[in-house]
């Protein structure tokens, strides 16, 4: 619009659009309420200003306007909650087959791994066009990451992951901001979103020397620690097999049941004992303290892999169904 | 409005500020309106300690890096503003100055119903003050206002412990401020005066009170959780150990939204007062602004999270948080609406305390309405945590409450300090006070929704012409704002005479002399009007008040308000315990098992015998029976050791089992859990944070519950309690009562879950 | 003089009430009653605590209506606390960090 007085930040997501129409609606709104107040005030001032010859009125009030400037307002506020509602739900519902990036935040900067195993501090590099799930988690305290140009922001919490996703509409170098207060360096914690065109994307890819996925990653991890041993891809195993589980409900052995999303496995490798799939012995020991975020986040991303469809409609905008929403388990 | 007698403005004539001259008698006063002169000092004082951090904090953002102060230096600066401004200048401001001052001469009393708590509460404030500028001096405090946990708990190196303890005091004090304004609102009204006669400064004032009662309490508790988990180990916020960092959010919002309503719903109070006065005109409906002064107080409890929705919450409790934000928002529209239609066919004056009020009213219809955008749960997202949701509360605590309290000292001056301040020069700084303010933060509302983050040293390069901006603003602003210190200093000495009412306002202050006598009024006055009643006003007259039967039920209202505020109290700690029992249920009972059961019941037998010692000594009380009396105090006391001690073997015990949370923690799962549950060493110190959080804050009631009967032991001896007076006994019992109910909840929470073989 | 005198029979045949009922929700701990051992629980503490709230306390005598009104403020209050709070931690996905 203005272009150098903006009045909001480039538009660079799906999301933003949605976003500015209510802003701008509001924007609107309240203008409007703003000048009619101050010209309602201005105009009773003058017109009524103290002067000889003239008396005020003694008004005692109107409960019709009283109940019409109530009902009104909250009329409009329903509106403008319902819209806000439905943009968030929007922000909050990570399409399926999304691109999924790890981030760990600490003090004071962004550690983001791709799944095909590139890692990058401080700045992230996506194609537009795809829809990018960031799973996100914290070393130390609170962070947040906030895009302006995405119009996203969530709050980044140690010892469990959050989830935001964003999928990017236009190339360019965006604001990559901590929002959430987090020591000394707070401001200093900033990076960049390079959001790339898909054929230039692809020869950044190839062009960084990797070790692999992160899924590989996680599966020599896997190895290493001896998951294997009892994790066996047969019914043999000390512990369940972990084949085509995520996603999808498990029976645990006090009878609840829960959804096997990143959360769950995070808690299952950290606490094992916490939540004993049915049919299962709690012989697992913790590995709260002996394994970093990343290989934790290497490991999330193997035993998600097992699950994978390789026809997958990768990148699909379907929105998850509201009922996908897991029972919370009971306490006794 | 005509007087009955032309009051002569004799400046001899004795009032409270020149009856008694010396330190003594000031430090020592119990009148209501000599300590809210104590408390308009104090807050000042911390108004410009506040205020020069945030020109400092301007002055650093004049340039995209950081080139002023070290980047530590900064973040101290915002926390210790936010801090200093919220908890010592705008909880207090105007319900400690000029509530103080007003609520007695309002509803015709001769005080406040507790003239010595009022003069301890302005003490425990100077002891708060004192603690927080000790932080402030060694060191300072880096956390931000909010006290965030993990960080604040594990990662500050700075005065956290004694700054969140300056804030529990400070909370004390407003407690007993609260306190004291609901009980005199209720007991102390002048004959006539009822409900719907009081002035809507009256209706503001309770609204508030309401907050302070049963909104600090839980903000105490949780300042008191993270005091703890600092000093002593106990993780009840530690992510490592399982604890939920959202769960010290919810706690705090759970005061420090409604905080947002302290203080600026005595600003909506003012504003009712100024409005009416200077358009010669009874306020327009009345009945709906007082009651939506008591709907905002009630609805502000409800909407806490909205402070939340992208701290990782679930988005269905984020839509019942959004919903009923906005249902917040219609008591202010209602406001709003009344202000502007009680000017329609007024008769107005242009006086310096009505372009405050226009000034509040323009100002806090911007706050409010950006409010909504904050609510918005799509927009929220985007904007929350950045420099739109600054300006946002700056427009509702600085352009809403400040403007609101300089409106109403300037209204309330003459009646004050007995002078008139200089009207040109107060029209003046209202102008500038509002150019200045809205130069200052309006960028900020476009800087934030361009994506500048709140909270930030450096920023980068393209929002600096907009930060330039809202520097340059704050400069204009601190004019404005020292321009009415030195002309209300000016005006004590040179300033005209006041006359008793100089603005031909209602209201009964106004019918006393200015200054007003010590007692406010000479002889009781009897309401026979109603509220802004600018038609026709009948004159006073007197009617005598039974004043023992009045004090002793004011006690006893008092009592049961404080017990009210301790029920929150606690509470912050039952909802910690609720949602971690919830989430770690096996580790609860396998802590729960290693408790004593058998102690825990002979303690709770040991209270319950104490509460009907309690009980008969209230009764011996009544009956005049000295040495029963003695006898039933002294078994109290004696019961009351018995049960510290038997706390005190059991915490022993835990001490030598290593079942102290911290480093030396250590538990053995298998002497206690069930066989086929695992249990988790670390949440397990979840359960026994809780323990030791709980029991001991319980036991501290005890101690002090056992120091109280020992006092009153004392006195009972010396004969001083008798069927006519007995009311320190009576609500001592109720306190001693109320904290044996505490352990009746707190034995089967702790020691009885999964006991079962 | 407003204030009630209440008997001492009253005060002591309340406080073995208090005890016995101290008594029984130790011993009923042990036993298996399913999920029904923590409403037990909860349910004679709340019965105890009414009973010195009533009595002891002297609420169910009091002339003044304000007393009732500010105990049921601070529950109402404390209910708010835990309910809103509960609406986030209930539906959390997983209903666990």
């Amino acid at each position: 619009m203005f272009d150098n007085f903006p009045l909001w930040p480039a538009r660079a997501s799906t999301t933003a659009g949605n976003v500015d129409a209510l802003y701008i609606f509001l924007v609107v709104l309240s203008s409007f309420m703003s000048v009619a107040i101050f010209l309602m005030i201005l105009a009773f001032a003058a017109r009524y200003r103290r002067r000889p010859g003239h008396t005020a009125e003694q008004i005692e009030g109107s409960t019709i306007l009283e109940i019409t400037w109530s009902v009104i307002p909250f009329g409009i506020f329903v509106v403008i909650f319902v819209w806000g509602a439905v943009i968030f739900f929007q922000e909050r519902t990570p399409p399926r087959g999304a691109t999924e990036i790890y981030v760990v935040a600490k003090q004071w900067m962004w550690k983001l791994e791709h799944e095909e195993g590139h890692r990058e501090i401080n700045e992230l590099h996506v194609p537009v066009g795809r829809d990018v799930k960031m799973i996100l988690t914290s070393q130390d305290v609170i962070h947040s990451f906030y895009v302006p140009a995405f119009r996203i922001k969530q709050d980044v919490v140690p010892g469990r992951y959050t989830t935001a996703w964003f999928r990017p509409t236009r190339p360019g170098t965006y604001h990559l901001f901590c929002a959430e207060y987090c020591g000394t360096q707070h401001s200093g914690m900033i990076g960049q979103v390079v959001v790339m065109e898909p054929s230039q994307y692809e020869s950044w890819l190839s062009g960084g020397g990797t070790a692999g996925s992160l899924a590989s990653t996680g599966q020599t991890l896997f190895q290493q620690f001896a998951c294997s041993t009892c994790h066996r891809s047969d019914t043999q195993g000390n512990g369940p097999n972990l084949t085509g589980k995520f996603g999808k409900p498990v029976l645990l052995e006090d009878g609840r049941t829960v959804i096997e999303d990143e959360n769950y496995i995070r808690e299952s490798i950290l606490n094992p004992s916490a939540k004993i799939v049915a049919g299962f012995k709690p012989i697992m020991p913790p590995f709260q303290g002996m394994v970093s975020e990343e290989q934790l986040n290497a490991l999330v991303a193997y035993i998600k892999s097992l699950s994978e469809n390789p026809s997958g409609p990768a990148g699909s905008p379907t929105m998850l169904p509201a009922g996908t929403q897991p029972q919370a388990p009971k306490a006794q | 409005m005509k007087m009955a007698t032309a009051v002569h403005p004799v400046p001899e004539r004795e009032n409270y500020l020149n009856q008694e001259y010396g330190v003594r008698s000031w430090l020592l006063t119990t009148d209501h309106k000599r300590i809210a002169l104590l408390y308009l000092a104090s807050i000042t004082f911390f108004f410009f300690v506040g205020g020069f951090f945030a020109l400092l904090i301007r002055l650093e953002l004049l340039t995209p890096v950081g080139d002023l102060v070290q980047a530590d230096t900064y973040n101290k600066l915002f926390s210790m503003h936010g801090q200093i401004m919220v908890f010592f200048f705008l909880v207090p401001s105007i319900p400690a100055v000029l509530g103080n001052f007003l609520v007695p001469l309002m509803i015709g009393a001769r005080d406040l119903a507790f003239p010595r708590i009022n003069l301890l509460s302005w003490y425990l404030f100077i002891i708060a003050g004192i603690l927080m500028m000790h932080a402030v001096l060694t060191g300072g405090v880096d956390t931000g206002w909010t006290f965030y946990t993990p960080f604040s708990t594990a990662f500050s190196n700075t005065k956290v412990i004694e700054a969140g303890l300056a804030i529990f005091v400070a909370g004390f004090s407003s407690i007993l401020t609260g306190l004291n304004f609901v009980v005199t609102i209720h007991r102390m009204r002048a004959p006539g005066m009822t409900w719907w006669r009081l002035p809507l400064f009256i209706w503001s004032m309770y609204a508030t009170s309401i907050i302070f009662l049963l909104g600090t309490p839980v903000l105490a508790i949780t300042l008191t959780l993270v005091i703890f988990e600092r000093a002593f180990h106990l993780g009840i916020f530690d992510p490592t150990r399982g604890g939920d960092p959202l769960l010290f959010q919810h706690l705090f919002w759970f005061y420090s939204h409604p905080a947002v309503y302290i203080m600026i719903l005595p600003s909506m109070g003012i504003v009712s007062e100024i409005v009416p006065c200077f358009s010669r005109k009874r306020i327009f409906g009345y009945s709906f602004v007082a009651m939506a002064s008591i709907g905002i107080a009630v609805f502000g409890f409800l909407v806490w999270a909205h402070h939340m929705f992208v701290a990782g919450m679930s988005i269905y409790a984020a839509l019942i948080f959004s919903f009923l934000s906005y249902l917040v928002a219609v008591p202010s529209a209602i406001k709003v609406f009344n202000w502007t239609a009680t000017l329609y066919k007024g008769s107005i004056t242009f006086s310096t305390p009505l372009l405050y009020a226009f000034g509040f009213i323009g100002l806090f219809t911007m706050g409010g309405l950006t409010g909504l955008f904050l609510a918005a749960l799509g927009v929220d997202v985007h904007v929350t945590d950045t420099y739109f949701v600054v300006a946002h509360f700056h427009y509702i605590m600085v352009g809403g409450a400040v403007m609101g309290y300089l409106g109403g000292m300037h209204f309330w001056w003459p009646k004050i300090s007995g002078r008139m301040y200089p009207e040109s020069l107060g029209r003046l700084a209202a102008l500038i006070v509002f150019i200045g303010f809205n130069l200052t933060f309006f960028p900020q509302f476009i800087l934030g929704y361009l994506g500048m983050p709140r909270r930030y040293w450096q920023y980068p390069p393209e929002f600096q012409v907009l930060n330039v901006l809202s520097t340059a603003g704050s400069t204009i602003l601190a004019v404005g704002y020292v321009l009415p210190m030195i002309y209300f200093l000016w005006s004590m000495r040179y300033g005209k005479h006041a006359e008793p009412n100089p603005w031909g306002a209602a209201g009964l202050e106004w019918m006393t002399p200015s200054p007003p006598p010590t007692f406010n009024f000479e002889e009781t006055p009897q309401v026979t009007w109603e509220a802004y009643d600018y038609g026709n006003i009948d004159l006073p007259k007197e009617v005598p008040v039974d004043d023992m039967e009045q004090q002793r039920q004011a006690a006893s209202l008092g009592m049961w308000l404080f017990l009210a505020t301790e029920v929150l109290f606690f509470g912050g700690m039952f909802c910690a315990y609720l949602i971690y029992r919830y989430w770690y249920y096996p580790e609860f009972a396998a802590g729960s098992k290693t408790l004593d059961i058998w102690l825990g019941a002979i303690n709770t037998g040991v209270l319950i015998c104490s509460s009907l010692t309690v009980a008969l000594s209230v009764r011996a009380a009544q009956f005049g029976k000295r040495k029963l009396l003695v006898t039933l105090l002294v078994a109290t006391i004696l019961l009351g050791l018995v049960f510290l001690g038997i706390k005190g073997v059991e915490w022993a015990s835990k001490f030598e089992e290593h079942h102290v949370p911290g480093p030396s923690f250590h538990f053995e799962p298998t002497a206690h859990s069930h066989p086929n549950t695992k249990i988790d060493p670390q949440r397990i110190q979840i359960f026994f944070s809780l323990y030791f959080a709980m029991t001991g804050i319980h036991a501290l009631h005890m101690v002090i519950g056992v120091g109280l009967f020992a006092v009153l032991t004392f006195y009972a001896w010396k004969g001083r309690y008798n069927s006519a007076y007995y009311t320190p006994i009576e609500n001592a019992g109720l306190y001693w009562h109320f904290v044996d109910i505490i352990w009746i909840c707190l034995f089967p929470l702790l020691y009885l879950i999964d006991r079962k073989k | 003089m407003s204030e009630h005198v209440v008997s001492t029979k009253l005060y002591y045949a309340i406080w073995i009430a208090l005890l016995v009922l101290t008594g029984v929700t130790a011993g009923v701990a042990f036993i298996d009653l399913g999920p029904f051992n923590t409403i037990v629980a909860l349910t004679i503490a709340t019965l105890k605590a009414v009973l010195v709230l009533l009595f002891f306390m002297h609420l169910k005598y009091t002339s003044e209506k304000m007393t009732s009104v500010v105990v049921i403020s601070a529950l109402f209050w404390l209910l708010i606390l835990l309910a809103l709070s509960l609406a986030d931690y209930t539906t959390r996905p997983l209903g666990v960090n």
